[in-house]
């Protein structure tokens, strides 16, 4: 049996199922974690999650478009990565704390 | 002769002149030591204009009659709409012209004597003023301190003070324009600009009276009541309530374009008779009654009588020209030019009898008591206005004239000569008493002889004696109002008696306070301090125009208007008034007409002389039987006194009931207006108080409203995709 025989023969709601699942976890991450770098490695699950789909939804199709829009999403990923931490580290200066909570600077 | 007519722009061109050339270099000529120059200056324009008025009636008399029309230019051309600036000439405006250019030739040549002092430095006075009697009316700054009575308030002098503001020059520059604006208004071809002279008088007449307008000044009469003469306010009075009488003047010449298309003279008479049925809006009596009305404020009629006595806080020579002879004329000059209008609303004709009649007693009452001098002529003034509208309401047109004519001679007579009693009286203000009430005077007949005879010869013609000429005038108008000789009066039996009877009670009065005046000024006791007043004949300057004036009371009346209705004036004026008039003139003399109407008139003699008599009990000599009919009737009295109480109603009414209108919209505004706006403001103060708490900088709360937005879309898309797949929604 090939290992595309192996993929198709895995029904498309599974991998369905399983990005939602993947996103479901990425987000409550985001909302509930008290670390900016926990929060961080959940909004990268919730990127990955997005990507699963494509791919599933680019297989089932027949298209590689799936796959090259996961290209594009890493490549965001990664920029936005870079940048977010980049956010951390000036804010971490200001107040030397990972808890989100503290970080109030843009109260009203 | 028929060229003059072509000349007839000189006219108010001349005055125009006159006040142009005082009023842009009146400083030059103060300054130049030729005050006196320009004062002459203005006179001799007005002398010209005279003589160029006597040779257009002339030439008037010369066609008949027959109007001249004479267009200088088209001032507002716009679409249908047209006025000119052009002249109409006929009897009528011959006539206003003679009145208009002789009284103000006579009051400029006066007023250069009475006024020579005004503007002048006190000090230059001081050291020349006593060798001279040429003193005006502000007087010589007093050799001693005045008395100090309770003055001194807030910006109150005790009598007297000298306007160091260009005084002469500037006075004469006001006098011509007052001159060009009548003439305005008298030649005047179109009722737009009659408007226009009618509306520069008005501003002539708020400048005269307000010429001392630095004066606050507070005296003492006889039984110690302060009186209080403000000449600015007495001028924003005047020119309020002339401003009530030219709305309704407005909107009635609005109401002739409306209707007729046209304000010249020549089309809507024209057109009246075939206009009257068509009217588009509104009817005739309406658009009569409403020139009427600007009649009213100008002419001093009930109810807008009352700003012409408080209006004598002007110059004398002001209140004799403008408030005798020529301004307050203007509202007779309208309703006599607009005749063949108001023939065709007798209703109209019915108003003005009543109102003349009224206004008549009731100027005529007042004046029995009043204690101002000038305030007395003031009265008479009004009084004699409403004979004048009795008149032309009677349908009496040439008669009304023919009285303002007269009227303008011996009232600016009485004017001046108050002016010279004045004069001659000032110490009086020096003393801090009031240079005007009568009470102060008497026993001045053998100080001022030649004022004295002029101002009887004036009293015995207003009161209307005969042969002088009040007689002619005033008694033709009540004898055709008796016999309804205009024709008009409806219901004439009735109203035309009624109206005659009010009439003779008022001849009756004239001629009652005019004598009180006479004789409390003239005869009766001393009441002035000989060792403070030295009163004294006033300098030739101002005897002749009197002398003159009083020549013309003698003769006028005999000379133009004998036989009644039949007299030069009736022929002169016929052509005026030819559509309107029962019948003409007779052309000789003609006894049994004669005889109707001079039987009328002796009866009006006969309360003229009574009306004497009873002055002559009463105040010839010093008794106690005017008071004692003081305590009599002393509601009435009062009352008189008081001036019917028309000052208080109107300050209730208007003043204080405009007042209470203006705070209330005033509330208004800041409450409701200002609040609404103020309102929405606050508002959303609060609500971005409210909202900012959204705000809490919190990253997780921004990620959480993130989350919810992104579950409400999934709701809005998959609420319907369930039910369809459950069956329940399409």
């Amino acid at each position: 049996m090939t290992s595309s025989d192996m993929v198709a023969q895995v029904p498309l709601e599974w991998y369905l199922l399983v990005s939602g699942i993947l996103f479901a976890i990425g987000m409550t991450g985001v909302l509930t974690r008290r670390n900016v770098l926990v929060i961080f490695m959940s909004v990268e699950l919730m990127m990955n999650a997005v990507n699963i789909t494509l791919v599933a939804f680019g297989t089932a199709l027949n298209s590689l478009a799936g796959q090259a829009f996961v290209v594009f999403v890493v490549t965001v990923a990664a920029a936005e990565a870079a940048v977010g931490l980049a956010i951390i580290m000036a804010l971490v200066r200001h107040k030397p704390t990972v808890d989100p909570a503290e970080m109030e600077l843009m109260k009203e | 002769m028929p060229d003059v007519l072509n000349l007839v722009w000189l006219i108010p061109a001349l005055p125009l002149a006159g006040m142009l050339i005082t009023g842009l270099f009146g400083r030059l000529f103060t300054r130049a030591g030729l005050r006196l120059a320009a004062s002459y200056l203005a006179t001799a324009c007005v002398l010209l204009a005279l003589l160029l008025s006597i040779a257009v009636a002339v030439a008037v008399g010369a066609r008949n009659g027959l109007a001249f029309s004479y267009q200088l230019y088209t001032w507002i051309p716009s679409g249908d709409f047209r006025a000119d600036i052009g002249f109409y000439v006929d009897g009528l405006t011959a006539t206003m012209l003679l009145v208009v250019t002789g009284v103000a030739s006579l009051v400029h040549i006066y007023a250069i004597g009475y006024m020579k002092d005004d503007g002048r430095d006190p000090e230059v006075i001081a050291h020349h003023g006593g060798q001279e009697h040429g003193h005006g009316e502000s007087g010589t700054p007093p050799p001693s301190p005045p008395p100090a009575t309770r003055g001194g308030e807030g910006g109150w002098r005790i009598a007297g003070g000298l306007q160091k503001d260009g005084g002469l020059v500037r006075f004469f520059c006001f006098l011509n324009l007052f001159v060009f604006s009548m003439l305005v208004l008298v030649l005047a071809n179109n009722y737009l600009m009659l408007f226009v002279g009618w509306e520069l008088v008005g501003l002539s007449s708020y400048l005269l009276i307000g010429f001392w307008y630095q004066k606050r000044d507070i005296f003492q009469d006889i039984k110690g009541f302060l009186r209080k003469d403000v000449p600015f306010e007495a001028a924003k009075k005047a020119f309020i309530v002339n401003r009530i009488g030219d709305f309704g003047f407005a909107v009635g010449i609005m109401m002739l374009f409306v209707n007729f298309g046209t304000l010249a003279f020549k089309d809507v008479f024209n057109m009246a008779p075939t206009q009257v049925n068509n009217f588009v809006l509104g009817n005739m009596t309406v658009t009569c009654l409403l020139l009427f009305m600007g009649a009213m404020g100008k002419s001093a009629q009930f109810p807008l009588h009352v700003w012409l006595p408080d209006a004598m806080a002007g110059p004398t020579p002001v209140s004799a020209l403008i408030h005798a002879a020529t301004m307050v004329t203007a509202g007779v000059y309208l309703v006599a030019r607009s005749n063949p209008l108001f023939h065709l609303a007798p209703d109209a004709m019915l108003v003005v009898l009543i109102i003349g009649t009224v206004t008549a007693l009731l100027g005529a009452t007042i004046a029995c008591t009043a204690t101002d001098l000038k305030q007395i002529v003031a009265y008479s003034t009004v009084s004699q206005l409403g004979y004048m509208f009795a008149g032309l309401g009677a349908g009496m047109w040439i008669a009304a004239i023919f009285h303002l004519f007269t009227h303008a001679f011996f009232k600016g007579l009485l004017f001046l000569g108050s002016g010279s009693v004045l004069h001659g009286m000032h110490d009086l203000e020096a003393e801090g008493k009031d240079p005007q009430d009568i009470r102060w005077m008497g026993g001045l007949a053998s100080y001022m002889p030649v004022t004295r005879r002029t101002f009887i010869i004036g009293a015995l013609a207003n009161a209307g004696i005969f042969p002088l000429a009040g007689f002619w005038s005033k008694d033709e108008i009540i004898s055709g109002a008796i016999l309804n000789s205009g024709g008009v009066i409806k219901d004439h039996a009735v109203w035309g008696a009624i109206a005659g009877m009010f009439l003779w009670v008022g001849s009756f009065l004239t001629a009652f306070y005019m004598f009180r005046l006479v004789f409390l000024v003239f005869y009766n006791r001393r009441h002035w301090d000989p060792s403070t007043v030295h009163p004294h004949e006033s300098p030739p300057i101002m005897t002749v125009p009197l002398i003159i004036l009083a020549g013309a009371a003698v003769v006028v009346g005999v000379l133009v208007g004998f036989p009644p209705e039949a007299g030069l004036i009736h022929q002169y004026l016929y052509p005026v008034f030819k559509g309107v008039m029962v019948e003409a003139p007779a052309s000789g003399y003609d006894a049994a007409r004669f005889a109707q109407t001079f039987g009328l008139q002796l009866v009006s003699l006969f309360f003229a002389a009574l009306g004497i008599g009873l002055a002559f009990l009463m105040y010839y000599r010093p008794n106690t039987f005017n008071e004692s009919l003081r305590g009599a009737l002393p509601a009435l009295y009062r009352a008189l006194r008081m001036r019917w109480y028309f000052d208080e109603l109107y300050d209730l009414l208007f003043v204080r009931g405009g007042k209470a209108v203006a705070n209330g919209l005033w509330a208004f505004d800041r409450n409701v207006v200002d609040g609404a706006v103020n309102g929405v403001a606050s508002f959303y103060a609060w609500g971005s108080g409210r909202l900012r708490h959204v705000q809490t900088g919190f990253v997780g709360n921004y990620a959480m409203s993130i989350v919810l937005g992104l579950g409400g879309v999934l709701l809005v898309v998959a609420i319907p995709l369930v039910l369809k797949a459950l069956g329940l929604f399409q």
